[in-house]
């Protein structure tokens, strides 16, 4: 039989636990080839991946040829302390999904569980700080009021105009950092610096949807590892969530220099 | 007796093997609607390929019609008599009963008209016909094994695809699109009609079917190949197909950035592809061109695949220079990479179109190495000319031609005269059409019997391929002429002293519909009376010649064992064949 | 002569029944080995911040400007580093069939190519020609059609030709002299032949003799009867 619901057999023989159950594919000769195949395939889609956004490295590259005072501009009005924390989190993260792998392997789940819920927690760690700290301030205008950068903007701050019940602060003249025909930043010095902009948005946006991704696939596996589908002898799922996840991270780790550190 | 293992072998069954007869995979479920869930749930590859034929040929008759209307508005330049407009014949098609004052309307009909031609036919008919139709079926089987590595991924593949279609029929009911297949900015990104984005977002879909079958074809070739099959002991088909899924699978996220760019540009205005806001457009075209280049070859590498499993079975003989063909397909597939900018002579600078100038006759190398080693398989061959040798001969013929006129193409010089005219519309056409197409006919008429058990009607056969031959040549080796006179491509009139010719050209190009309709016909009856056919009508080595015409649900009764090369004729009885009616003394004549 | 395949199965056990196939790499990167790996990573992560801090330092305090390239190379270099760190201990490249590895050194590879390909254009159009650089000026340049025909007589080879067919008319006393140019092939018709009539006209009147007549008028093409 040869439908979509044949590959997988699960003997629901009174609370067995799948992984030990695990029947690899009917054309499979063995479960390692099966496992040695998911493997390749998944490394081909994170060829695709990488050069999905390698347009956006591209782009990058030759803009920067082309207006070098622009780029110096763009990138300094960037803050790498952000940069460098989303870093960190996103290595962190990193680790705690690899270790969450070794954990799966060596049957240690309550470990495995609680390292794949520090990597979801960092991935919207990731998000939030990106969301909060960088995208809101620049697009709008608007600074969270926890934001230590707010003090350096005091004197620009306008006062009671504060949006989200007062979560966030106005500066003047600080948001407008928007995306091409979007750019209303008024102090911008090189003409070019929305084309910056376009660069730096679609390039951590496109970045930012994959650590979505990323998140989503990992709480699936969390899920199907408290159903015990994943053990020691199966646990492709958890080696696929990983891969993906690591992949993300490496991306941010040319994605950080570029933007933040370059000048 | 047969060199090709299926019988038990001693006791060693493992936990998968022992399946015995199941009935083919045409076989019908129990009632209409389960036939119809069976085969929308399926995951089995031969219905995967069987869909993907059947929507492809339906896509390429849609494509086709639009090729006719289009030529049916060249029949006539358009002019302005009296102070009306005459000449528009798609005017008269899509706004009956109106008087034309002004050509826009006509003009606008026209553009929408040769952009969905092209775009249907690249993105929907071409690219996926061969590898995703007949490799898809044939691949697993080629290479002795039950499935694809990812048949589930298989099956995402098609529903992909099928909603990408859907997305390019909205376009297309939604007012359609004028910019060329090719949506260069600003033409694209900037102005206000039709539905540019709906399009490029089915583009973007239908990308991502191309990339799983790809991927799902590289592992398959990589893991899944049966006992004593070796890397040069696969039929040539394999490594094409292996070739055009690498291929596949690092260009096409190229295109995928660019058309999300390009719609982030219309949507948003972000300026990546707009001076005005410090963007290039010529950005775009390297961006697009990277991944459309290599998907000519994506087009054309299964198509030569074909032609070396054909000729081989329909001459009898080995294959010559079996790893040169081999090795080309990998060469071709390497070096399309580098050459992109061909495409783009008269908006690059001197010094990168020099260096892809140069390289674009590197690429011209691999591809002739295959064309002469082909030829050679044909010298004293015992060649069958029936409707399958016709076509590969029909092949040789045109994609030669082709071939040889890109290399006009490829020189600078002469490009500046050649560019945007009709001669670059032969030369793409003489090469997909009269390379992909008349391989996926030669493929189809070859392999018919081991998809569907049917025979189909050989002479029925031999009048489409006549037909579609003169039809071809008419329609297209005027449009030669026309672009060495300077007719430019997408306009919808021209100066006088071109009609005859354009004329010559619509009159070829009924004939080629003329043609199809035979082969139409031909396919229609022989699914519903054909003859039956027997599992190795030809004569061929390979594994897919050893399962039954249809095949079984599992391919193969028991995991094969590879004894014989591919292309051994002169040493081996082809499976299911008498060795009476084989007698290998006289097959020793070319001995080398 | 008969192909023998490559013996890629066990006589015995054609099937690999008996389950002595190949075997995917079970490898278990153990704790240590991921923590020094994240130590390590996390120390680029300072290095490179710090260089980059450095830098900008260095130049704001005491005016010391490094070159441009100083910057990338570290950064990028750096970036390199970690990337083969994530990808050779954590995503376990390492200690997988090397096919992996070759998929993604081939992509790489790929996207190299693009990036240099496309730099090698967008870059280097200056090189023949100085006035086909980009001159990409948010709102325009307000360069007219006649800075675009003083631009294009600006053109050496249109120089070259002149030079050559001034020399011919004094040392052979011709009056009329046909020199072939690749301006000549083009159509004389649009900008292009606006500008090569202009640039004609500009030199005749520069250079010392007659104007050439010949050159200066442009053909007329047929033209498209449309509209």
């Amino acid at each position: 039989m040869s439908t979509v619901n044949s590959t997988h057999e699960h003997q629901s023989s009174g609370g067995g636990v799948p992984y030990k159950k695990y029947k690899h594919a009917h054309h499979w000769r063995s479960q390692s080839e099966e496992f040695d195949a998911v493997k390749l395939g998944f490394w081909l889609f994170l060829a695709t991946e990488v050069l999905l956004f390698g347009g956006i490295f591209c782009a990058y590259a030759i803009f920067r040829m082309m207006h070098p005072e622009a780029w110096k501009e763009g990138s300094s009005a960037l803050d790498w302390r952000w940069g460098g924390l989303n870093t960190v989190v996103l290595l962190l993260s990193s680790y705690t999904m690899a270790a969450s792998i070794f954990a799966v392997q060596t049957g240690q789940f309550a470990r495995a569980k609680r390292n794949l819920l520090i990597t979801l927690f960092c991935g919207c760690l990731f998000v939030a700080i990106k969301m909060t700290f960088e995208y809101i301030p620049k697009w709008s205008g608007f600074f969270f009021i926890l934001d230590p950068s707010l003090a350096t903007y005091k004197a620009a701050a306008v006062e009671g105009k504060t949006a989200f019940m007062g979560l966030f602060q106005y500066v003047e003249g600080y948001g407008g950092k928007r995306p091409g025909e979007l750019f209303t930043h008024p102090f911008a010095k090189d003409p070019n610096v929305p084309m910056w902009w376009s660069v730096y948005y679609s390039g951590t946006a496109l970045h930012a949807l994959h650590v979505i991704i990323g998140m989503i696939l990992i709480a699936r596996v969390y899920i199907k590892l408290g159903k015990g589908h994943y053990g020691p002898t199966y646990y492709s799922g958890v080696e696929i969530a990983g891969l993906y996840w690591h992949l993300v991270d490496l991306i941010w780790i040319f994605l950080f220099p570029l933007l933040y550190l370059i000048h | 007796m047969t060199t090709v293992d299926t019988s038990k072998s001693g006791g060693a069954h493992g936990g998968h093997g022992g399946h015995g007869h199941h009935g083919s995979y045409l076989e019908p479920r129990s009632s209409f609607l389960a036939t119809i869930w069976d085969w929308a749930t399926t995951v089995d590859h031969k219905k995967i390929g069987v869909m993907y034929l059947f929507a492809v040929l339906f896509l390429f008759f849609v494509a086709g019609v639009l090729a006719l209307m289009v030529r049916t508005e060249l029949l006539t330049p358009v002019r302005f008599v009296d102070g009306k407009v005459v000449g528009q014949e798609l005017f008269s098609l899509f706004y009956p009963g109106e008087e034309a004052t002004s050509v826009n309307k006509g003009n606008t009909v026209y553009n929408r008209i040769f952009t969905l031609h092209g775009a249907i036919m690249v993105f929907m008919v071409i690219v996926p016909s061969i590898p995703s139709s007949l490799g898809n079926f044939f691949l697993p089987l080629m290479i002795g094994a039950k499935d694809v590595a990812f048949p589930k991924l298989n099956l995402l593949s098609w529903y992909i695809y099928v909603i990408g279609s859907l997305f390019g029929i909205a376009a297309i009911t939604q007012g359609g699109v004028e910019t060329g297949w090719t949506f260069y900015t600003p033409y694209s990104s900037n102005t206000d009609f039709g539905q540019v984005t709906l399009m490029v977002l089915a583009a973007f879909i239908l990308g991502f079917s191309s990339i799983l079958t790809g991927l799902n074809f590289v592992v398959t070739v990589h893991k899944l190949r049966a006992p004593g099959m070796g890397w040069f002991d696969m039929p040539l088909f394999v490594w094409a197909t292996y070739a055009t899924a690498i291929i596949q699978v690092l260009a096409t996220p190229v295109i995928g950035i660019t058309l999300l760019l390009l719609c982030l540009e219309r949507v948003f205005k972000i300026g990546i592809f707009d001076p005005a806001l410090g963007g290039d457009p010529v950005l775009y075209q390297h961006f697009f061109w990277f991944y459309s280049h290599p998907v000519v070859y994506v087009m054309i590498l299964p198509g030569m695949g074909i032609i070396s499993d054909v000729l081989a079975v329909q001459s009898r003989k080995h294959i010559f220079g079996y790893k040169a063909i081999a090795f080309s397909s990998l060469g071709i597939a390497a070096v399309s990479f580098l050459v992109w900018g061909h495409h783009m002579f008269t908006s690059m600078g001197e010094i990168a179109s020099v260096v892809f100038s140069g390289l674009t006759f590197l690429v011209a190398i691999p591809t002739a190495v295959k064309v002469f080693n082909w030829i050679s398989t044909l010298y004293k061959g015992t060649i069958a000319l029936n409707t399958p040798m016709l076509y590969v001969l029909i092949f040789l013929f045109l994609f030669s031609i082709g071939g040889l006129t890109g290399l006009p193409l490829a020189t600078m010089s002469t490009d500046m005269h050649l560019h945007d005219t009709y001669f670059v519309v032969a030369h793409f056409h003489y090469v997909m059409m009269g390379g992909t197409i008349m391989a996926l006919m030669a493929g189809l008429h070859h392999w018919w019997p081991k998809m569907f058990g049917r025979m189909y009607n050989e002479f029925g056969g031999m009048v489409g391929a006549i037909l579609v031959f003169v039809g071809f040549n008419v329609t297209f080796f005027t449009q030669f002429f026309l672009g060495t006179q300077g007719m430019p491509r997408r306009y919808a009139s021209y100066v006088t002293e071109f009609q005859t010719l354009h004329q010559i050209s619509t009159v070829g190009s009924f004939i080629l519909l003329l043609g199809f309709l035979v082969h139409l016909f031909v396919f229609i009856h022989s699914l519903m009376a054909g003859a039956k056919a027997p599992k190795n009508p030809w004569g061929g080595l390979t594994l897919e010649w050893v399962a039954d015409s249809p095949p079984e649900t599992h391919n193969f009764p028991h995991e094969p064992l590879v004894k014989n090369g591919p292309y051994d004729f002169e040493s081996t009885v082809p499976p299911h064949w008498d060795p009476k009616d084989y007698p290998l003394e006289n097959a020793g004549a070319h001995k080398h | 002569m008969a192909h023998a395949p490559a013996k890629q199965f066990d006589e015995l056990d054609p099937h690999g029944a008996a389950g002595h196939g190949q075997h995917a790499s079970h490898v278990i990167v153990g704790p240590f080995t991921l923590r020094t790996v994240l130590a390590l990573l996390l120390f680029f992560t300072v290095l490179t911040v710090g260089q980059a801090q450095l830098e900008v330092f260095l130049s704001h305090a005491l005016d010391i400007e490094f070159p441009r390239w100083v910057n990338i190379v570290f950064c990028m270099g750096i970036a390199v580093v970690k990337a083969l760190l994530v990808m050779g201990y954590f995503m376990q490249l390492k200690y997988d069939n090397p096919i992996n590895s070759v998929v993604m050194a081939f992509t790489f590879l790929g996207l190299g190519l693009f990036l240099g390909f496309t730099a090698l254009d967008l870059g280097g159009r200056g090189s023949v020609y100085e006035w086909k650089v980009n001159y990409q000026v948010p709102g325009g340049t307000k360069n007219t059609i006649d800075n675009a025909k003083k631009d294009f007589a600006k053109d050496r080879s249109i120089q070259e030709v002149d030079r050559i067919r001034a020399i011919i008319k004094h040392e052979h006393h011709e009056d009329h002299v046909v020199t072939s140019s690749p301006q000549r092939s083009r159509g004389k018709t649009g900008l292009s032949g606006a500008l090569d009539a202009a640039a004609q006209d500009a030199h005749s009147h520069d250079t010392h003799g007659t104007p050439d007549t010949h050159d200066a008028k442009p053909e007329p093409a047929a033209t498209p009867a449309a509209h």
